[in-house]
């Protein structure tokens, strides 16, 4: 099953480095992950974002509480600046949050594909894999 | 309708009143009838008086025409029975004139020597001289004789008495009757009913007696003045029955009112010292875990994990780093629950000797930041020691740990003189912060930078914010991106505050 699974692109935005460290080995023991591009800061991805408008990418795995700009501010500046094209990417939201107004207010959130928990675990990521191949299709 | 609906019976009734003799001791009744009586005695007295002086003159008066009409009645015949020597009418004449009213003495003489004389001489009395002249020819007039008589006011001086005693003693009849009739029908139509307005209102339950005043005729139906007071009683009655029982109403919903709000804080009391009991132990419990993973660790360095390559040394220094980021966690939540408890203690404090200790206690981070502190004058606050070298310690710590590298950090601890009330400054040379998230920084764990940057867990102002509140003092931020920050700490005046 794990033929035609594949991650080509994945953004992690995490404040923290050692979880950065943590997720980018996670990623690559799954096998299906091609390019894993990590930021410390949301702002960052949007700006990467910006410079990089030919830049195809798969998968964001998104933290919610960061300093600066956090998880849900990332979701509306990116829509704000990005427009059309931030929609069409699979939004995963990686959060040790246990609140459930934070999982209610990712899950009704349109650009929310899926409200994880950390940690993150191999398992996970072939799910998540899964699911853009499904809506590749 | 009649006003007397019933006569036979209010016959009675006022019978009943007059021999009860409640109109004696009326005294608003009383009084007024003594000033009637006593104005008509004056005035009475008055008229009587000028009355009898008018009377007593016109009787002197008469007494002074007696000695004319003599004269005129019987000078003639005097003069005629003298010139005759008709002693025999003479003596009757005298005697005649004698007899007349108010005379007491006459006396006649003659140039011959002879006299006639009645009644008794007296110094009071008053004497009129009449001659008598005979007229033998026009050119020859002879006295013949003079008469004397003596008149006696006495007669009208008595009468002026008899009269006076008349007058005083009708006037104190008078007197006498008219007051107590006015004393009666006072007391019948004014006094007591004033007397049952008065009884009827200072009745204890005067505003719960449904009943109307009764006063002869149902008060309502009375057209007079008394009836206009029973009336205006009737609706002030009403009027403080229905704002009584409102504020009674009142009164009772705001007790419970009360009562609910004391039961609410109580809980909500309750409950923030079993959050903060919880809080407290719930941090102090991962003490115990935490340690144990400590020891782990260590155990796999001893075992030699980190030397067998990079990723595994990369892997046991991020368990080291994370361990230690929870064991600060654990402080500061630890404070922060301690802090908010609900009962700081309230003592005059030198803040002076505070910022020393806490400077002090920093005394190794500061040189290893290769920082400064400079501590100015500080007033003095009335507070909890504890809390507020927390307070101290956060800000300054913070001061010096949000440094950029290219400069050593630079703490100054202040205050404003010009202030009404104590004001702690606490300004540094560090990295600033962006005014849009001047009030986010003192939520709970909200950070502005990452751990990589600069260490932290976002709990330090929030202690500081909850530190202030209890003290019931403000905080404020002036900041300038790249340049510094100054934090301004106001605490409210005290009894001990002196202004320089």
């Amino acid at each position: 099953m794990l033929d035609g699974l594949r991650i080509e692109t994945a953004f992690l935005i995490d404040d923290a480095e050692i979880d950065q460290k943590s997720y980018r080995r996670i990623l690559s023991r799954s096998g299906v992950v091609g390019e894993t591009l990590s930021f410390t800061f949301a702002e960052a991805a949007i700006d990467y974002l910006e410079d990089n408008p030919d830049k195809i990418v798969d998968v964001i795995f998104l933290d919610i509480n960061m300093p600066g700009m956090d998880g849900f501010e990332f979701l509306e500046a990116a829509s704000d600046r990005l427009g059309n094209k931030f929609a069409k990417m699979i939004i995963v939201m990686l959060t040790t949050s246990i609140d459930p107004k934070d999982r209610s207010r990712a899950e009704s959130h349109p650009l929310v594909r899926d409200f994880l928990n950390k940690p993150l675990s191999v398992d996970e990521v072939l799910r998540i894999a899964q699911l853009l191949h499904s809506s590749d299709e | 309708m009649s006003y007397w609906p019933n006569t036979d019976s209010r016959f009675r009734a006022v019978l009943r009143f007059v021999a009860g003799g409640q109109f004696l001791t009326a005294s608003l009744g009383n009084r007024l009838v003594y000033q009637i009586v006593l104005i008509s005695a004056l005035l009475s007295l008055f008229t009587s008086s000028i009355q009898l002086l008018a009377g007593y003159r016109h009787d002197r008066a008469a007494l002074s025409t007696i000695a004319e009409s003599v004269r005129q009645s019987t000078s003639n015949a005097f003069s005629n029975a003298l010139w005759e020597y008709n002693f025999e009418l003479v003596g009757a004449l005298v005697e005649g004139v004698y007899n007349k009213e108010h005379v007491e003495f006459v006396r006649l003489t003659t140039p011959q020597g002879r006299t006639w004389e009645d009644g008794s001489f007296s110094e009071q009395l008053t004497i009129s001289i009449l001659p008598f002249i005979f007229e033998e020819s026009p050119n020859s007039q002879i006295n013949v004789g003079t008469l004397e008589i003596g008149i006696s006011s006495a007669e009208a001086a008595r009468r002026l008495w008899q009269q006076t005693w008349i007058v005083l003693l009708t006037n104190f009849l008078k007197a006498a009757v008219a007051s107590i009739c006015i004393s009666i029908l006072f007391e019948w139509s004014i006094g007591r009913h004033l007397k049952a307005l008065a009884l009827h209102v200072s009745k204890n339950d005067w505003q719960d007696n449904a009943d109307d005043l009764n006063l002869d005729l149902k008060c309502n139906a009375r057209k007079d003045e008394i009836g206009q007071v029973s009336k205006a009683i009737g609706v002030a009655k009403k009027r403080a029955r229905s704002d009584f029982l409102a504020l009674t109403d009142e009164i009772q919903r705001r007790t419970k009112v009360e009562s609910d709000l004391r039961a609410r804080t109580s809980e909500l009391e309750n409950a923030n010292r079993e959050q903060s009991a919880f809080t407290y132990s719930i941090s102090h419990d991962m003490k115990s875990p935490a340690n144990t993973i400590k020891l782990l660790v260590d155990d796999l360095r001893i075992l030699g994990v980190a030397e067998r390559d990079a990723q595994c040394r990369e892997i046991l220094d991020d368990m080291d780093i994370t361990l230690s980021r929870m064991s600060m966690l654990i402080e500061d939540v630890l404070h922060y629950a301690s802090a908010i408890e609900a009962t700081p203690t309230h003592k005059l404090l030198d803040m002076n000797a505070i910022a020393r200790e806490v400077v002090d206690d920093l005394r190794a981070d500061i040189s290893r930041c290769n920082g400064n502190v400079h501590l100015e004058n500080l007033p003095h606050v009335v507070g909890d020691p504890t809390q507020l070298r927390l307070l101290l310690q956060n800000l300054i710590s913070n001061g010096l740990k949000f440094c950029p590298p290219d400069r050593s950090p630079v703490v100054t601890v202040s205050s404003d003189p010009a202030a009404p009330q104590p004001v702690i400054l606490v300004t540094d040379n560090g990295i600033g912060i962006p005014p849009q998230h001047s009030e986010r920084i003192f939520e709970m764990f909200k950070r502005l930078n990452s751990q990589s940057d600069f260490q932290g867990t976002g709990l330090g102002l929030t202690l500081c914010k909850r530190i202030i509140i209890n003290h019931r003092g403000t905080i404020s931020i002036q900041s300038e991106i790249g340049k510094g920050s100054k934090f301004r700490v106001e605490f409210p005046r005290h009894a001990g505050w002196v202004e320089d």
